[in-house]
């Protein structure tokens, strides 16, 4: 029966998701984007002319401010 | 005629979707846009009969550092200047060829897969899936993805099929791929996914290697010429990359691109003059990695707002995701498990600082130390993904049929549907999902219900068709919300055919604001390239220069070396120091012949004249009086001197670098002997 539950597909998703979100730095991923987004997109409204609601949803969801652009770039 | 039917139909679908890049109306974009400028600047002067291994607009002149990794020795490719000598500019020739390529790759996907799942109608999904990712968009802001994507996918189809059947097509096939996988561009990317794949599949298949290994020794020693052959032509079309690094390692040459994005002035110099060829950890994972181009956000939501412009977008056919999903209650298989460590591998390595697997490669394996822009990496994820997915649906296809009990059907469409309805809550946590995701998420649940409960009894053609149409839903919607996004970058490049004439004075202002295609990134160098006509004297910070050029460019004021390198000639005489610049041809000094490789004047001094081209210097730079060698000096820390005795003299400035012209002509004929060998060998069955 354990035999017959660990041999399917969702055991290995769940062990890959697992692995994924414990070794991979997501904060860092987030922050690097921050930046680049910032350093293309960046005017002082978190807005980019031809797409602003995309980039400044991503801004705000991941919690970045003015406080953060003047801490880490 | 139906399966011509078949495949050509999504070509046409993709085309007219995608009608405005591809008939020209839209420019490409980033570093498509770098590609076109050096496939433009190459093709045109072959045309005018110079293979180019010098360009003297930009820089204040330097190497043709892009001639070994912008794809333009592949056979292919050649179709660009066959279009123009038809009637075609060079940037429809340009976008044509990009098209076909992409369209060869999906094609070989389509046999990569059929090798891997032994079914056409799946094999047949997998193209379309490949076709309706965001490969095909991407191409037009970095083509670099299919530069590295077409060629690895035949390269794993030849693998694959020379793995079952040791012939000689086969192994030609391999090695053609090989050839064109080192001649396109840097080798490194595939590299890392070829040594993702050996490991998982050491692990996975231990038995079948030995096996493997038996065959090719016995196929090497049966083959031995050939083997050889095919050993020769790999080195071949290395030559180009092998050239350049030979010219790289003689020190003539430096990359401050590489050094200076993100160092302070001082270690962007030591750096560069230090001539550091591999770059440091910091200055790979500091940016360009996939974690700082991709967000699971946008994988899903806000698919309509894609900007063109943007080099890493990536996006897959919802309906792969929903049969990924589907899948969490089959069986563990063997080719699940390769696919997806594959694809977490790759993806893990593109995340650079992020996960601790490249910092581990970056110590352990020299060649991650030559390469930056992780999240090209991120393009091999695409084909692994829908594999993955097409696997998954053939596998989930496979539950169904006569032998099922009525109970058993509806454990399966209830199922089904509960599958759905997760994933239709999943979908429901991103900002933005487009409708067609819904209502393929809505077909698919009734399509696949329909499928295990036996009412409709269709041929699995039909039921081929009908996934089709599901997996191809959702990106026929992004794609033309995609191309509407890209209207308002509507300009021109620079497309007509030109035979470069010498200009004495360079511009002092940029000549055009609209080389700046992409609003932040400023792409002047490669219009002057495509335009053939001179820049501004200025350095900068390019990805390629001489180090004497660097060097001065780094310790003078801008507008002092602005002043000094506006003339290209200047003339000092033995009694003074002060240099007399040339403004234009005259009795004394006129030019007889220019091409990028080489400037030919004619003199006639009243008196002894050091003459000083103001183009780089460097020592593949040869110098010759009435047709006899002379020394070529370095004057003034980085340009190009000669002294020139009164009288008519004829003087000439011209480029040898290693390996000269031929490297990159041997380089074309090797890759069309081994693509007509090859493809006679496989029509032989040999």
């Amino acid at each position: 029966m354990i035999k017959a539950i660990l041999g399917r597909n969702i055991v290995w998703w769940a062990l890959l998701a697992l692995l994924l979100s414990s070794i991979v730095n997501w904060r860092l991923c987030t922050i690097e984007r921050g930046k680049y987004l910032l350093g293309i997109f960046y005017n002082g409204y978190y807005q980019n002319t031809s797409d602003g609601i995309v980039y400044k949803d991503y801004l705000k969801t991941h919690g970045i401010t003015h406080e953060f652009i003047k801490e880490n770039i | 005629m139906f399966r011509a039917f078949a495949f050509v139909s999504p070509c046409v679908l993709w085309i007219f979707l995608m009608r405005d890049f591809v008939f020209g109306f839209i420019p490409v974009n980033m570093d498509t846009n770098t590609i076109y400028g050096v496939t433009k600047f190459y093709f045109n002067n072959v045309l005018n009969g110079v293979v180019p291994l010098w360009e003297p607009f930009v820089s204040l002149g330097r190497p043709f550092y892009a001639i070994a990794i912008c794809n333009l020795f592949n056979p292919v490719t050649q179709i660009v200047p066959l279009l123009k000598l038809a009637g075609v500019n060079y940037a429809n020739a340009f976008v044509i060829y990009m098209v076909v390529y992409f369209f060869i790759g999906c094609i070989g996907f389509y046999f990569l897969s059929r090798e891997v799942l032994k079914d056409r109608y799946m094999a047949y999904l997998a193209y379309l899936g490949l076709m309706f990712s965001s490969l095909g968009a991407s191409m037009f802001t970095q083509f670099t993805f299919l530069e590295i994507g077409v060629p690895a996918i035949w390269f794993f189809f030849f693998l694959l099929r020379f793995a079952r059947q040791q012939t000689q097509g086969n192994f030609l096939g391999l090695t053609f791929f090989i050839m064109i996988l080192i001649s396109s561009y840097l080798p490194f990317y595939f590299m890392t996914v070829f040594l993702c794949f050996l490991f998982v599949f050491i692990f996975l298949y231990t038995k079948e290697i030995p096996k493997f290994c038996s065959n090719l020794y016995h196929f090497f020693f049966k083959f031995w010429r050939l083997s050889l052959f095919c050993l020769i032509g790999i080195f071949l079309a290395a030559a180009p990359l092998v050239a350049y690094k030979i010219l790289d390692a003689g020190g003539d040459v430096v990359a401050p691109g590489r050094h200076c994005q993100y160092s302070s002035p001082q270690e962007c110099y030591d750096r560069t003059m230090g001539r550091q060829a591999g770059m440091s950890y910091d200055e790979i994972t500091r940016s360009g990695t996939l974690g700082e181009r991709i967000d699971m956000q946008y994988l899903f939501g806000h698919t309509d707002k894609m900007t063109y412009g943007s080099d890493s977008l990536l996006f897959l056919p919802v309906w792969i995701y929903v049969v990924i999903g589907l899948s969490f209650f089959l069986r563990l298989k063997r080719l699940t498990v390769l696919l997806s460590s594959m694809a977490l591998l790759i993806g893990l390595t593109s995340l650079g600082n992020a996960s601790a697997l490249y910092a581990f490669l970056y110590r352990h394996i020299f060649f991650f130390a030559y390469f930056r822009n992780l999240f090209f990496l991120g393009v091999f994820l695409i084909p692994i993904v829908i594999l993955l997915g097409v696997y998954q649906l053939q596998m989930l296809l496979s539950i169904g049929g006569d032998n099922l009990g009525v109970s058993a059907k509806k454990g399966i469409i209830f199922g089904v549907i509960v599958l759905h309805a997760i994933f239709f809550w999943f979908l429901k946590h991103f900002e933005g999902v487009p409708t067609a995701s819904y209502v393929t998420l809505g077909f698919s649940a009734a399509a696949l219900a329909i499928y295990y409960s036996g009412i409709a009894r269709f041929s699995f053609k039909i039921w081929t068709g009908i996934f089709a149409i599901l997996l191809i839903l959702q990106p026929v919607w992004i794609l033309k919300a995609y191309a509407l996004n890209a209207r308002e970058f509507a300009s021109v490049l620079p497309s007509m055919h030109v035979t470069p004439v010498f200009s004495w004075v360079r511009p002092q202002e940029p000549a055009v604001n609209s080389s700046r295609i992409y609003q932040f990134v400023p792409y002047e160098d490669f219009w002057y390239d495509m335009s053939m006509t001179d820049a501004p004297p200025q350095v900068g910070y390019p990805q390629s220069t001489t180090r004497w050029t660097f060097d001065l460019a780094e310790h003078t004021p801008d507008n002092i070396l602005a002043n000094y390198a506006r003339y290209k000639i200047v003339l000092y005489d033995d009694l003074s120091p002060v240099a007399k610049p040339v403004k234009g041809p005259s009795g004394e000094l006129s030019v007889d012949y220019f091409d990028v490789n080489t400037l030919r004047l004619k003199a006639d001094f009243s008196k002894p004249k050091m003459v000083v081209y103001n183009d780089s210097y460097t020592r593949s730079w040869k110098a010759y009086l009435d047709g006899m060698p002379v020394e070529l000096l370095r004057v003034n820390e980085a340009f190009k001197g000669i002294r020139v005795p009164a009288g008519e003299h004829e003087i000439e400035f011209s480029y040898h670098p290693p390996g000269g012209t031929w490297v990159y002509i041997t380089a074309t004929v090797v890759l069309f002997i081994f693509l007509f060998w090859s493809a006679l060998m496989i029509y032989w069955r040999l």
